[in-house]
């Protein structure tokens, strides 16, 4: 079995295909390196400009509580240090909130893409690894049995005292470890180069995530290989099983994830921007027309603030205000279970699982924006309980803590200086680990892909077991 | 000679596994594709009609010309069932408005932006992929194949000219990846016209069958170019490993690294620097308007009726002093507004200007890769590229400034201002008793009932001629600009052809 696997390892490494794909992933992370390392330093400096302009114009703010909390902060999504293995489309997603303690506003794009490209894959690890290598995986793998039934060195093989599971193991083993050794340089390479560009501050946490990626990468390419495998196994001729092997990695590789996004928008339901919009007027019409007597009217004096009239319209605004979050979060929601359904249904693709696996141990796509979206939420929370406990130390104030939107209307609640280190500051959530404090090693997903090696190395060898060579 | 060699090659293709199998995947691809992205068509056009009824109502509704704010739509493209294109993210609204020069469409339609880094999988994908796979696959044992059978020897010394040989194996080889592609294609089309009920307008057909023109000759380079690598090396499995490496790369490498290799080359700014401007314009703007209300000595309110912005609607109940305050402070920041609104555009100019750049440099990058030119002239032609959505923008821009103009003759921000916030004339203001006629006149309507009585609606609303319409046509295909990337595609067969044919021609049979 040693001597085929070193046989077949030397054979891989030895061959054309081999050296010019190898050059062409190696390639592929070079360029990776540099690209995520420019990236990163882009979205490091936005961060830290979003959180300059918040700090200087909140700390302009301390004179008066209904000030600061009023002041619509733009929280910015920081900058996701692993975002060269599992890019997640994070150009495209939404990276800013608008907020301030009261509301929130959907959020939006506020990064440096370029809508004017059209949308290609980036080269990330998922990219390199699901499409690069699974297709180099696929070309080593497609005539290992086939190519050796037609040239009849299978049958010569055969006649020698090697049992055929070795034979399988040893080709198997051989062909993994072509593929580890190309992984092994690509990604020793990607980091080195990372490191020392600056992109990348190591961690405890990032450190096991990257040996994490590279796991789950592995298992990927043995399952294409495996598949390459029991399709040659079953075959007899190298340039049918090279046919059928394209064809899967067509519709696997490239059309699943597509289609998934088709089939997914079908099958969750989310309002369109413009339904959104009617019902969101619709709920203000409700509540503002149906209000109680007095609420309507407003009066900028002092004692008109402690009136009933002034308490009713606290109440109404509240609700309209609580009414409107309900709506932008359950579209949130929404939004955020198709797009987790769309991923989901992308995972009967090897390449689809392998992008959910690697996207939820960066903390990017989908899983990062949700992670993102949840703290920017608790931080309003935050700010909130803030405002209203400041307010309930002010004897003086009528204690109606509300506003209307992103405007507060005067004397409402306590208009007393604000100490500015008292003041919760959303970049304290982050930088104490708010978007990586729970890391999630995808085990379901390792563990189907690891189920579906198995199941495909049976197939495999069953086929190849029952191979006449006759 | 040629005729017997092309059938020879066709009936060779037809009962083989691999067209089998090509015939399928395409066909199945091709139906889903269409099938779905025609039936999510339909729904967003029916979306687009309701949004645009109710914007067009919306549009109507207005009392006096401050409240002018029109919201303009750019139709759906048809064309888009086929090449999703940037449509998809780009949005199709746009508010007119006289403080803001448009910069970007607001998105009414598409239901989930976090949908948005997933590229749809369209009738251009399958293109861009399937087709130019299945050329490699169709191809690539062409000639090393017979060489390896032997039977490439016998067909060269027979008297045909090696050029005949080759022309009709390529000619066969276009004609086999064609039936399933034109098979699969009408039958798309069959499904939108009878099942989803879309009609596409002459010019559409025209672009249609430009489209599919591009993805055959598309096809047909890498006819060639997996007839060259055929060419080139000994073994057919040497040859497919080759155009798996030219196709990978031309594929899928070069489209992808252009992209990102551009965007690191020329990063374009932070959008910092343009929010920074408008929230300080903001704060001096506000400056500026106490400073003159102080200055002037005006006094805003009156009678509890004040003018809040520029589109709210508006009563009025005031005395000829309150009347003259507003006309003199309206005058004064509705001129710094607009300003401000030429600055950040001058700004935005600058930001977009690098976008393009970078986009160009991008465009250079990948320059060599055909399925980049299939993606330029197949979105330019199904008007879903970027450059329709840029033309829709300008459009609003010069809209914008039509209504600006339409209101400058008018004379609304000078000699008629108080016409730019009320209906009254100046002569209402005239005299004491006037004003106070209208006030009990008013008071008597709103105590037999009327609610409109105080407000603006009473008058009604402006005609529907008062403000220039928008017309835009909603684009069409752009022929100019799928010109380019076509002419490319066609001189790169060519050559391909040549280069093929040169190295058949020395090609050592034994």
């Amino acid at each position: 079995m040693i001597t085929i696997m070193k046989h077949q390892l030397a054979n891989g490494l030895r061959d054309s295909k081999f050296l010019v794909m190898a050059a062409l992933v190696l390639l592929a992370f070079i360029t990776n390196s540099f690209i995520y390392a420019e990236r990163y330093q882009l979205a490091l400096d936005d961060w830290q400009e979003s959180i300059a302009t918040t700090t200087e114009q909140l700390s302009a703010r301390t004179d008066n509580l209904q000030n600061i909390s009023e002041y619509a902060q733009r929280l910015v999504k920081p900058p996701t240090v692993l975002a060269f293995i599992a890019d997640g489309g994070e150009d495209r997603l939404p990276n800013g909130i608008l907020i301030n303690a009261f509301v929130y506003r959907n959020p939006s794009v506020k990064s440096r893409g370029n809508d004017m490209f059209a949308l290609l894959p980036n080269l990330d690890w998922v990219f390199i690894v699901g499409t690069l290598m699974s297709l180099m995986a696929l070309l080593l793998s497609y005539g290992t049995i086939s190519g050796e039934k037609r040239d009849g060195t299978l049958r010569q093989l055969l006649s020698n005292p090697v049992s055929r599971a070795s034979l399988f193991t040893g080709k198997y083993l051989g062909l993994l470890m072509v593929i580890i050794v190309i992984l092994a340089v690509g990604a020793a390479v990607n980091i080195t180069l990372l490191l020392f560009l600056g992109a990348l501050p190591l961690s405890e946490q990032i450190l096991l995530a990257i040996g994490w990626s590279i796991l789950t990468s592995i298992l990927c390419i043995s399952v294409i290989l495996l598949l390459g495998m029991a399709v040659s196994s079953i075959t007899h001729r190298p340039a049918v099983s090279l046919v059928v092997l394209m064809i899967f990695w067509l519709v696997a590789i490239i059309a699943v994830p597509g289609l998934a996004k088709l089939f997914g928008e079908n099958s969750v339901s989310v309002p369109t921007p413009f339904e959104v919009r009617r019902d969101l007027e619709t709920s203000f019409e409700d509540i503002w027309y149906n209000a109680p007597e007095g609420a309507g009217s407003w009066h900028s004096n002092p004692e008109y603030a402690f009136s009933k009239p002034a308490r009713l319209r606290a109440e109404t605004v509240s609700r309209i205000i609580s009414e409107d979050q309900k709506i932008r979060n359950r579209v949130n929601d929404a939004r955020i279970k198709q797009a987790e359904m769309v991923r989901t249904l992308a995972c009967v693709s090897p390449a689809g699982l392998l992008d959910d696996a690697l996207q939820r141990l960066c903390r990017t796509g989908i899983h990062g924006y949700k992670a993102f979206f949840e703290t920017a939420r608790r931080y309003q929370q935050q700010l909130h309980g803030f405002v209203v406990a400041r307010d309930r130390l002010d004897s003086h104030s009528p204690h109606t803590v509300y506003s209307w939107g992103f405007g507060v209307t005067p004397n409402t609640f306590s208009s007393l200086p604000v100490e500015f280190g008292t003041f919760p500051r959303s970049h304290v959530l982050w930088e104490s680990g708010g978007l990586y404090s729970e890391q999630e090693v995808p085990f379901v997903h390792l563990i189907v892909f690891l189920a579906v090696n198995l199941q495909l190395a049976i197939i495999a060898f069953i086929a190849l077991a029952c191979y006449d060579p006759r | 000679m040629f005729g017997s060699l092309f059938w020879k090659e066709i009936r060779e293709h037809l009962l083989t596994f691999r067209f089998g199998a090509a015939l399928i995947t395409t066909f199945v691809l091709v139906i889903v594709s269409v099938w779905v992205l025609g039936e999510d068509f339909v729904v967003r056009n029916n979306n687009f009609n309701q949004m645009s009824d109710s914007f067009a109502q919306q549009n109507r509704e207005v009392y006096v010309p401050s409240q002018i704010s029109p919201v303009v739509l750019r139709p759906l493209s048809p064309l888009s069932i086929f090449a999703k294109g940037e449509d998809e993210h780009l949005g199709n609204a746009v508010q007119i408005s006289r403080w803001s020069v448009p910069v970007d469409a607001d998105d009414y339609l598409t239901v989930n932006n976090l949908l948005h880094s997933i590229p749809s999988f369209d009738l251009l994908t399958i293109f861009v992929f399937a087709i130019s796979l299945f050329g490699i696959l169709l191809s690539y044992d062409s000639i090393c194949g017979e060489r390896e059978r032997g039977t490439l020897k016998m067909l060269c010394t027979n008297t045909m000219k090696r050029g005949v040989i080759f022309a009709a194996k390529f000619a066969g080889g276009v004609v086999i990846l064609a039936v399933p592609f034109l098979l699969s294609l009408i039958s798309a089309l069959l499904v939108l016209q009878f099942i989803h009920g879309i009609r596409f307008i002459e010019i559409q057909w025209v672009a249609i069958s430009l489209i599919a023109l591009l993805g055959l000759l598309y096809g047909a380079l890498f006819i060639g170019l997996g007839m060259i690598c055929s060419t080139l090396a000994n073994r057919s499995s040497v040859a497919l490993a080759l155009a798996l490496l030219l196709w990978t790369l031309s594929v899928i490498l070069i489209p992808s690294a252009g992209n990102s290799l551009a965007a690191m080359i020329v990063p374009l700014d932070s959008t910092e620097g343009l929010s920074k401007f408008v929230q300080e314009s903001n704060t001096e703007i506000r400056t500026k308007m106490a400073e003159f209300i102080t200055q002037n000595n005006i006094n805003l309110s009156s009678n509890g009726s004040s003018y809040i912005g520029g589109m709210q609607p508006y009563w009025f109940d005031g005395e000829l002093q309150w009347l003259l305050d507003h006309m003199k402070y309206i005058g004064f920041y509705e001129q710094l507004f607009q300003e401000r609104a030429d600055q950040l555009w001058k700004l935005y100019q600058s930001y977009i200007a690098r976008k393009k750049e970078q986009y160009n440099l991008g465009s250079l990058l990948k320059v060599i890769s055909p399925a980049q030119l299939l993606r330029h002239s197949i979105t330019a032609l199904a008007y879903t590229d970027y450059s329709t959505h840029a033309e829709f923008l300008e459009h609003c821009r010069r809209y914008r400034q039509a209504i600006l103009d339409d209101f400058r003759n008018k004379g609304l921000f000078d000699r008629n201002i108080h016409g730019f916030f009320t209906r009254y004339e100046m002569s209402d203001f005239a005299s004491e008793e006037i004003i106070e006629q209208r006030i009990q006149e008013r008071r008597r309507r709103a105590d037999s009932g009327d609610e409109f009585a105080w407000r603006i609606e009473s008058f009604g609303a402006l005609p529907a001629n008062y403000f220039p319409p928008f017309d835009y046509s909603g684009g069409g295909p752009n022929f100019e600009a799928a010109l380019w990337p076509t002419a490319s595609l066609a001189l790169m067969i060519i050559g391909i052809f040549a280069l093929g044919f040169v190295v058949f021609i020395r090609y050592d049979v034994r």
